[in-house]
């Protein structure tokens, strides 16, 4: 089998609320720069989508209108988006989006109607929490420090792994392939780690077991410095 | 003709509906009509003021649109257009009717190069207005002596045309010196005790210009050893000058002072104001219009400063994203040799930051682009986006001292250097660069050219 990864990007239009396509962008690169061929799906609102053609999948953030608008959208694809999740293909969500897979989730005291993918709930915080974070985490049996920009005002209620491991309240999600983080915005520029690690699953889903060759990144690991220093 | 301008008030219409530039409406109708300068301009009643120079145009243009329109007037400008030969025909088309004669007060025209004004023969201004002329701008599309003497040859086929020219640029006043025109001239007094005497090549004579003062490259008080130039009595001078807290200067002309008091910034929009108000008294709408218009106009700064250090330096400072955007249009329009430095700095909030994953950096891929250098307390952020967005990652030197990276890009390789400044950095650039350039400038009497 070729290495070759398909990435679809899943309504870019309505759900890049803060260059959350940025994300894409380094998983290209990251393929790229290790010689592996990568091709970019786009799908917007109302286009086919064929799942079985794609080996990774990623939803970034919105407002609550543009998410209502891909809710109704994607309710037509409930059963394959299940079947890509049961599969361990990775999905990869970003800030508020994992909330569109629960059966409904309140966002800035709207209630939005969900897919009912997941069994997860919101509940809201009473104090909001915006800034710059570290998310110490285990993913894959490795533990990896995130950072980012979080701005939530709900938390979520499931009983799935968490992405944190110390956090008091559920910091995104882990389920097979599915890693959500309310990180939002470019998420992997800075976390390299997390990025090859959906790459990992991706090719070892269609080819066993691989190892990634090391590339350079010490770009982010000044860049983590620093934010380290600050936080 | 009658097709011709239908044709092109459609394209207008239809690149207007999708945001697109209207340009395109000028260039159609010139394939379509060789001679549609001419023609619109003879459906035209009304007088033609045209804008020329290096830096400081579209606010000159800007400051007089406003004081027209608070004088009710009925004026036509290149506001939807481009500067360039194209956008100025689309700027004609958008104003003039169908049938019969279009009746304006005034069309004004802001020129991008002062190699295109020489493509507008069919029109001659009844004002022209000459900000300034750098060398180092325009050594960039061509050689500058020839610039000057096509405009030279140009501005002496307008006989009865009125010259208001900045007497503070010895090659503007070189111009000026050949002309038999009503010339009126503006400038800046503004010695202060830590200028130094300076000399510079006379651009008329080759011999030494020398300077009492000198500001912002080649603007100041000057005469020549060996010719006849020297700064002219300026009819429209500025004095008393004070840039704390907004801009203040006394007006003096004609034996008369005006006072302005204005809530804005940056030394340059002086002259920008200068010429408009020497403009407003030619045309007899008086100095106390433009200072009641003015009251609350507030400068949009969009332009890019000049500097010649050792090379010729472009500052571009964004406040937005849009105009950061621009600054990487504008360094890709360039065919020469470059290296760029950013200065980014902290953002107010911290989701202004992500737009630089929707800009398109492809720019910085282009072999021309030597190295970029990245200084400022979110330059990792940018070096990064850089890395994955584009193929330029050998490319960048990120360093945290912002005034030695200042110092390596103006003593990098390249021909020229770009810098681009967003978010807030701890530096005051632009006066920064001008202490360097006086500094250097008085280290090297000629300009080697």
């Amino acid at each position: 089998m070729d290495r070759k990864i398909v990435i679809g990007h899943l309504f870019k239009e309505q759900l890049n609320a803060f260059g959350d396509g940025g994300n894409v962008d380094v998983l290209k690169a990251r393929l790229n720069e290790r010689k592996i061929a990568v091709e970019i799906i786009e799908y917007a609102i109302n286009e086919n989508i064929d799942f079985d053609e794609l080996d990774l999948i990623y939803i970034g953030g919105g407002r609550n209108r543009e998410k209502r608008l891909v809710v109704d959208c994607l309710r037509g694809w409930s059963e394959e988006l299940k079947e890509f999740i049961e599969s361990g293909r990775p999905l990869f969500l970003t800030g508020t989006s994992l909330s569109m897979f629960g059966k409904a989730s309140i966002n800035n005291d709207e209630e939005i109607p969900g897919l009912g993918i997941l069994d997860i709930a919101t509940k809201k915080l009473e104090d909001e929490i915006e800034g710059q974070v570290v998310i110490n985490s285990i993913v894959d049996g490795k533990e990896i420090a995130l950072i980012g920009y979080q701005n939530i005002k709900e938390a979520y209620i499931h009983e799935y792994d968490s992405l944190a491991i110390d956090d008091n309240f559920k910091e995104g999600l882990q389920y097979k392939g599915v890693i959500a983080t309310s990180l939002h915005g470019p998420v992997l520029a800075k976390n390299g780690e997390l990025a090859d690690i959906l790459i990992k699953r991706a090719l070892e889903k269609k080819m066993g077991s691989i190892r990634l060759t090391n590339i350079n990144d010490h770009i982010e690991s000044k860049l983590k410095k620093a934010i380290k220093k600050n936080v | 003709m009658l097709f011709t301008l239908m044709i092109g008030k459609l394209a207008i219409k239809i690149a207007g509906l999708v945001n697109k530039d209207i340009g395109i409406a000028g260039k159609i109708a010139y394939k379509l009509n060789k001679n549609i300068l001419e023609k619109l301009k003879k459906k035209i009643t009304g007088e033609f003021i045209f804008i020329v120079g290096t830096n400081g145009k579209t606010t000159t243009r800007k400051l007089l649109v406003e004081i027209f329109g608070k004088e009710k007037l009925n004026i036509g400008s290149n506001h939807h257009s481009r500067d360039d030969y194209d956008g100025i025909i689309s700027a004609l088309i958008e104003k003039v009717r169908i049938f019969g004669k279009t009746k304006v007060d005034y069309m004004v025209i802001e020129i991008k190069d002062i190699a295109t004004l020489s493509l507008f023969t069919e029109i001659k201004p009844e004002y022209l207005i000459i900000t300034n002329l750098f060398e180092e701008q325009l050594s960039r599309i061509g050689n500058f002596k020839e610039k000057i003497n096509k405009l030279k040859m140009y501005l002496g086929t307008l006989k009865e045309t009125t010259m208001i020219f900045n007497g503070d640029d010895p090659v503007v006043v070189d111009i000026g010196m050949d002309l038999k025109n009503r010339l009126v001239y503006y400038g800046i007094d503004n010695k202060d005790d830590e200028d130094v005497a300076e000399v510079k090549k006379c651009i008329r004579c080759d011999g030494e210009l020398k300077y009492t003062y000198i500001d912002a490259g080649q603007l100041g008080d000057y005469t020549c050893k060996n010719c006849d130039l020297e700064r002219p009595e300026i009819d429209y001078l500025a004095t008393n000058v004070s840039l704390k807290d907004g801009i203040y200067f006394d007006l003096w002309t004609k034996g008369e002072e005006y006072p302005f008091d204005l809530p804005s910034q940056g030394y340059h929009n002086i002259y920008n104001l200068l010429a408009a108000l020497a403009l407003l008294d030619e045309l007899d709408i008086g100095i106390d219009a433009g200072e009641l218009a003015l009251e609350k106009f507030e400068f949009e700064d969009n332009e890019i400063d000049t500097f010649y250090i050792k090379k010729p330096i472009f500052l571009k400072e964004s406040d937005n994203v849009s105009s950061f955007e621009q600054s990487l249009e504008t360094i890709e329009e360039d065919e020469g040799k470059i290296d760029i430095l950013f200065f980014f700095g902290e953002e107010k909030n911290e989701d202004d930051i992500t737009f630089i994953y929707d800009s398109d950096f492809s720019v910085l891929d282009k072999a021309s682009i030597g190295k970029i250098y990245i200084t400022g307390s979110r330059a990792y952020d940018l070096a990064l986006a850089i890395r994955y967005l584009t193929n330029a990652c050998k490319k960048i030197v990120v360093e945290e001292n912002d005034i030695s990276v200042l110092s390596h890009a103006i003593n990098g390789k390249a021909e020229k250097l770009y810098i681009v400044a967003k978010g807030d950095n701890d530096i005051n650039l632009e006066k920064k660069l001008i202490t360097m350039e006086k500094k250097w400038s008085k280290n090297k009497l000629w300009i080697g050219k």
